[in-house]
């Protein structure tokens, strides 16, 4: 037995030699097209550093050559990995080849293993030398070398994933051909059949829908042909989770197809080669799923494209069944090299998978009712709308009768199924006061689509997301008169109130994290943007205004004070909407303005609902109406040395007070 | 000793071979003949490991050889068609094989090279096919096996490298008491060096004997008798066949050569003689005895 074993590692070496050099032509070229990649950026480095300065551009300059660099060669490694896998396994797809390599004093675990290795050292050994001196000469700083770095760990990951998928598949196979078809077939369809599904879903069934960060890392599962390209793309898109699932997902996925490679090896019959699939459910499986691809695009794309009466489903129908059984045929066609043999089971598969595919659909859209679905307040924590989240009953209920508004005026628009449409566009329903004026009041008649989201945490801890697509066309389907009145009752809750104000918000303990100054240059600003709403400025001495720049001391104290004198004044309290940018209201000598400025790059990076930032999202800026009965405020704020125009006759546009980035702007002072 | 033991294999709803025993005794040359299809390469495929059987197994020396690389690493077995990579050469080959297999005799090799005539350093693709066979023929000898599984070896050879091989093959038993098992339809070649043969049919072994042994169990006669006798005259012998030209009776008899001579003679024929039979004539009347239409075949 050790014998055994040891001869079998010894020979796990030279084969392994051996299936390196049946790869030298494919080191050769790859290699070479690394040499002219790299003699291409350093020329391209060469002119930037002349055209450039500035250090920290050139850094960015010669990181950013390094990163594409890494993703040309990792696009080339993926090429070449499947040249390299057909190529290596090609001694399966021979009757004279398995004769040779059959008769060899190895197992066949070990010739799978180390041809395997050897192909993947081949391809991944000039894709890590070329990288890793492109690396050497564009990378500049930590961050770059840390990106590069993963870029390459990434590349290798992918090759090792790809070039074991394609290994199987070729012991699956009969042929060359076939595992070439069905690599690219399965890593294009699984995919595509990804994307129809959620396409599918997300247009059949609307208010459903799938955000694209959590369909693309499955449909990456099944294609890791894919696996390192979408790695960098949620490396460099800051999507960890993604990223860190992939790599988690890639690791599993090539050791299991190692190990069912390995079984595969043990198994396959060598009288397959240039035969037939060794796996006999192999094209069957892709036949149907090529077919149903091509029939659900085919369906889908005619009831969109529809716009006469006839039923949009029978439409789909139509088509799906037609354009799915020509596709079905002709793969038969292609993987039987004509119609003999096993073309009645294959039928039967591909009949089932459709009826089957059809029935969900038909099921999901008209039997279960799921377009129409709204979730029982009682059955609900919490409830976005946007990014706004309400907790109270009250108004989660209120939210389930727009639901409710809006699911059943959806029939009366599309017939089942719906066209296929986009669901997330570049206008997006916040779920603020400011946005439903524009879409469900007539008297403001909308001018461009939003994208109404509604996202329900329930009870039980599972989430429930639609996504209605409202068009200036459709928006009238709904009673718009109802949800006007119910968006109105919803933005003057309490809850509501609360969160959109960082006064009142900040009452409840949350910290107001976008008032803080992120850096000195932030905390001056131009006297000219003082007043924007009366188009003109005051021409203040800069410097000589600037005060408590940097006090988030003074800042708190006047929170704290604004905040008891708002929660004192019922009348006032229920009024207030929270801050806002337009001044209107502002029309008597009893009130002063208080102006608060925060940066632009904490409005951009700021996410959590409910904080100020999101809601001003076109400004920097909020305007408090401030009436001297406020008389808590009105001392903090004398107290600590601002003209708040009360003590002193002066205009009422002097009366403002401007918080800058937590600085105080102190206006009527010499 | 090589054993095959009850095997079977079928591709798909065809059976190649059926239930197939029987034994190869070591240091011997062994002749596998048969029909077209009979299953004659499919043996020699299961025996190298190539194939597994369905049913049943071959052993060496005791253990099987499917999934045995120490097994396996006693034999080496050259196809009907071998096959070389495109940029292969004899040395390169001999690269691989030299570290494959520990029995790897590189004097051999390097007197091997001297011996038949290609280059070593040529691409073996771009030789004739009997070049090709060479070439695997020098490998397979220097490996040095203890089984070497030849498939129609003497195909596309000319007659000084026919006799070459036959040459070698005779010495390896010689020298090194290898077992050798040549499949082939060239009977004439088989006849010169094996000492043994098996003859395949339809998957089942029809016979399986010493060659001579072989060739002593089946009898030509031809006899001449005064006047024109019936067939029912020689029903006490296993007559295979029996041709007629005119009064010239030409049979075809299974059995002991003394005990047919003694039955012809009593009919006191006018006429008679005993002839050897060749290899070829034992297969062609093995294979009529078992119901091949040679008669339709070759008219």
């Amino acid at each position: 037995m050790t014998s055994t074993i040891s001869s079998n590692k010894k020979n796990f070496k030279k084969l392994f030699k051996w299936a390196l050099s049946r790869n030298k032509a494919i080191i050769i070229v790859y290699s070479i097209l690394m040499a002219i990649g790299i003699v291409i950026d350093l020329y391209v480095m060469i002119m930037i550093s002349g055209l450039r300065s500035a250090t920290d551009q050139s850094v960015n300059a010669y990181g950013m050559i390094g990163y594409f660099s890494i993703t040309m060669a990792q696009i080339g490694a993926l090429l070449f990995t499947l040249i390299s896998a057909v190529n290596t396994f090609s001694f399966l797809h021979n009757k004279r080849s398995t004769d040779m390599f059959g008769a060899l004093p190895v197992t066949r675990g070990t010739m799978y293993l180390s041809h395997l290795l050897g192909g993947i050292t081949a391809v991944a050994s000039p894709f890590v030398i070329g990288s890793f001196i492109v690396m050497g000469f564009t990378c500049r700083s930590t961050e770059y070398f840390f990106a590069e770095l993963c870029f390459i760990l990434f590349g290798i990951m992918g090759i090792a994933a790809s070039y074991s998928f394609t290994a199987l598949i070729a012991y699956c196979c009969g042929t060359g051909r076939d595992t070439t078809i069905i690599t690219i077939g399965a890593n294009a369809i699984y995919s595509g059949v990804i994307v129809l599904f959620f396409g599918a879903a997300s247009s059949m069934l609307p208010g459903v829908s799938f955000d694209s960060a959590f369909y693309t890392p499955i449909m990456t599962l099944f294609a890791p042909y894919m696996f390192s390209i979408f790695l960098e793309i949620y490396y460099s898109g800051g999507q960890t989770t993604a990223m860190w699932m992939t790599i988690i997902w890639d690791i599993i996925f090539t050791a299991g197809m190692i190990f069912i490679g390995m079984r595969a090896a043990r198994t396959r019959k060598a009288e397959t080669a240039q035969n037939d699939f060794n796996v006999k459910w192999l094209p069957v499986v892709i036949k149907a799923g090529i077919s149903v691809l091509c029939g659900g695009l085919a369906g889908l794309g005619t009831a969109s494209a529809s716009e006469a009466g006839y039923s949009n489903m029978f439409i789909f129908a139509f088509w799906y069944i037609m354009i799915g059984f020509a596709a079905f045929f002709i793969l038969h066609l292609i993987f039987q090299r004509g119609l003999k043999g096993k073309f009645l089971p294959s039928l039967i598969v591909y009949c089932c998978t459709t009826v089957g595919t059809l029935g969900i659909i038909f099921g999901l859209t008209t039997g279960l009712g799921i377009d129409t679905y709204v979730p029982a307040a009682g059955n609900v924590s919490s409830v976005s709308i946007g990014n706004t989240e309400f907790k109270e009953y009250e108004n989660i209920e209120t939210i389930t009768q727009i639901h409710k508004i809006i699911a059943e005026g959806i029939p009366n628009q599309y017939q089942r199924p719906y066209f296929l449409g986009h669901s997330y566009t570049d206008e997006y329903y916040y779920g603020d006061s400011e946005t439903w004026d524009g879409t469900f009041n007539e008297k403001y008649p909308l001018t461009t689509h939003v994208d109404f989201n509604l996202t329900y945490r329930k009870i039980i801890g599972i989430s429930t997301v639609r996504c209605y697509y409202i068009t200036p066309g459709n928006v009238n389907y709904y009673d718009c008169g109802k949800i006007e009145e119910l968006l109105k009752k919803l933005y003057n809750s309490e809850e509501y109130k609360k969160m959109r104000s960082s006064v009142l918000w900040e009452a409840d303990g949350a910290k107001i994290n976008g008032m803080a100054p992120k850096s000195a240059e932030l905390s001056i600003i131009s006297p000219y943007s003082l007043d924007p709403e009366y188009g003109y400025g005051y021409d203040y001495d800069e410097t000589s205004t600037v005060k408590l720049s940097t006090d988030e001391k003074f800042i708190s104290g006047l929170y704290k004070a604004l905040r008891e004198d708002i929660l004192a004044d019922k009348e006032y309290y229920k009024n207030y909407v929270g801050e806002h940018y337009s001044f209107d209201t502002f029309d008597g000598d009893d009130y002063m303005r208080l102006t608060v400025y925060y940066p632009g790059r904490v409005l951009n990076y700021s996410h959590d609902p409910g904080i100020v930032s999101e809601y001003y999202s076109g400004s920097n800026y909020f305007n408090l109406r401030i009436p001297y009965a406020y008389k808590n405020t009105v001392k903090y704020l004398e107290d600590n040395g601002v003209n708040t125009g009360r003590s002193k006759n002066i205009g009422r546009a002097d009366r403002n007070v401007i918080i800058d980035n937590g600085s105080t702007l102190l206006y009527g002072q010499t | 000793m090589l054993e095959i033991k009850n095997v079977t294999k079928r591709f798909g709803e065809k059976t190649a071979i059926e239930d197939l025993s029987f034994t190869i005794p070591d240091a011997s040359v062994f002749g596998l003949i048969g029909s077209n299809g009979s299953g004659k390469s499919t043996l020699l495929r299961i025996i190298s490991g190539v194939y597994s059987p369905d049913g049943g197994s071959v052993e060496i020396d005791g253990e099987s050889t499917f999934e045995a690389p120490a097994v396996k690493e006693k034999c080496f077995f050259i196809s009907d068609n071998p096959f070389f990579y495109n940029n292969s050469t004899v040395e390169s080959m001999a690269g691989l094989y030299r570290e494959l297999y520990s029995t790897w005799d590189e004097g051999k090799f390097i007197k091997l090279c001297g011996m038949f005539p290609i280059g070593t350093k040529d691409r073996i693709i771009n030789m004739s096919k009997g070049m090709q066979r060479q070439a695997a023929l020098m490998i397979a000898l220097s490996v040095c096996p203890k089984y070497i599984l030849l498939d129609e070896i003497f195909d596309g050879l000319d007659p000084v490298v026919r006799q070459l091989i036959k040459k070698l093959i005779m010495e390896l038993v010689a020298e090194n008491g290898t077992t050798v098992i040549i499949a082939s339809h060239n009977l004439r070649e088989l006849e010169d060096v094996c000492d043994h043969v098996g003859l395949i049919h339809k998957g089942g072994i029809v016979m399986e004997k010493d060659l001579d042994e072989a060739k002593l169990g089946i009898h030509r006669v031809q006899v001449v008798f005064e006047k024109e006798v019936g067939e029912g005259v020689f029903n006490e012998l296993n007559i295979v066949s029996s041709r007629r030209q005119g009064k010239m009776l030409t049979l075809t008899i299974k059995g002991d050569g003394k005990v047919i001579e003694d039955s012809i003679r009593e009919m006191n024929p006018v006429y008679m003689e005993m002839l050897p039979l060749t290899l070829e004539e034992v297969f062609i009347s093995e294979m009529e005895a078992v119901g091949y239409d040679i008669n339709n075949i070759l008219e």
